[in-house]
């Protein structure tokens, strides 16, 4: 009896693993043929980008003449 | 924490109009669309300024406020940026901005205008820094190099000014300074007669 039970849900455990790998391949599907799924991931981009070069402090060196 | 700014020194300005020719040549503008203009007022008179403008990267910018498909944000370092990838062509940022900064590449019949397109600071947009994507879309992304906005980097006289807020300010302190009278802003001579400009 307790045998039968472990094999019953080791089924059902396989059944469930190939339902999520289906979906998952279908989300990925959506996400790389939808511009604007990909826009919005990248809109989240607020980081900095300046720092204080030596490019920049020559110019800020030449603006105060 | 730096925040970027622009600022036009009018009394230095000499209306080459090398701002705009260095912007449209680096980010590669297409026809018709104008980044950065130089304005002048009293054309040919006494008390002449020109001064240039673009996008002004503003901290509670109108644009934002109008978007209705919210297609702006602003990076930490006060840089106002759009996705053109959202962008409907509404064109209510354009009536929003008191600057005129936001362009638009078409006019067509039924009110179509193309994607907006604006000044960056060259700080790029939304996608990946320095990619090929980015570059056709926002144009340069000069900031990532460690670089400033061509514009005022290429300013023969340093009238345009562009960087740390902090600095630039600083540095046009010390020109008022120097300068001994006013602050080089219009409408100085009008607010304090008999002291200059």
């Amino acid at each position: 009896m307790k045998a039968k039970c472990d094999r019953v849900n080791a089924d059902r455990r396989g059944f469930l693993k190939l339902a999520g790998v289906g979906a998952a391949a279908g989300g990925v599907a959506l996400v790389s043929g939808g511009d604007l799924a990909e826009a919005n991931a990248t809109a989240d981009k607020t980081g900095r980008l300046y720092r204080e070069t030596d490019h920049i402090k020559t110019y800020y060196a030449l603006a105060r003449y | 924490m730096a925040r970027m700014k622009f600022l036009c020194d009018a009394e230095r300005c000499i209306e080459c109009n090398a701002c705009v020719t260095a912007c449209k040549n680096e980010n590669e503008v297409p026809w018709g669309i104008n980044r950065r203009r130089v304005v002048t007022i009293n054309d040919g008179k006494p008390g002449e300024r020109s001064i240039s403008v673009a996008c002004m990267h503003c901290s509670d910018a109108p644009c934002m406020a109008v978007c209705p498909v919210d297609v702006f944000y602003q990076t930490d370092e006060g840089v106002v940026l759009h996705s053109k990838d959202l962008c409907i062509g509404c064109g209510y940022c354009f009536y929003a901005c008191p600057f005129g900064a936001p362009q638009f590449p078409q006019v067509g019949n039924f009110g179509s205008r193309g994607k907006m397109d604006k000044c960056t600071f060259c700080a790029g947009g939304p996608e990946t820094d320095k990619s090929d994507v980015e570059f056709k879309k926002y144009g340069r992304n000069r900031l990532a190099e460690g670089k400033l906005p061509l514009c005022a980097e290429m300013c023969s006289t340093k009238a345009l000014l562009a960087g740390d807020g902090d600095v630039v300010s600083d540095i046009y302190r010390e020109r008022v300074v120097s300068r001994g009278f006013g602050s080089g802003a219009w409408g100085w001579g009008r607010a304090y007669p008999g002291q200059g400009a």
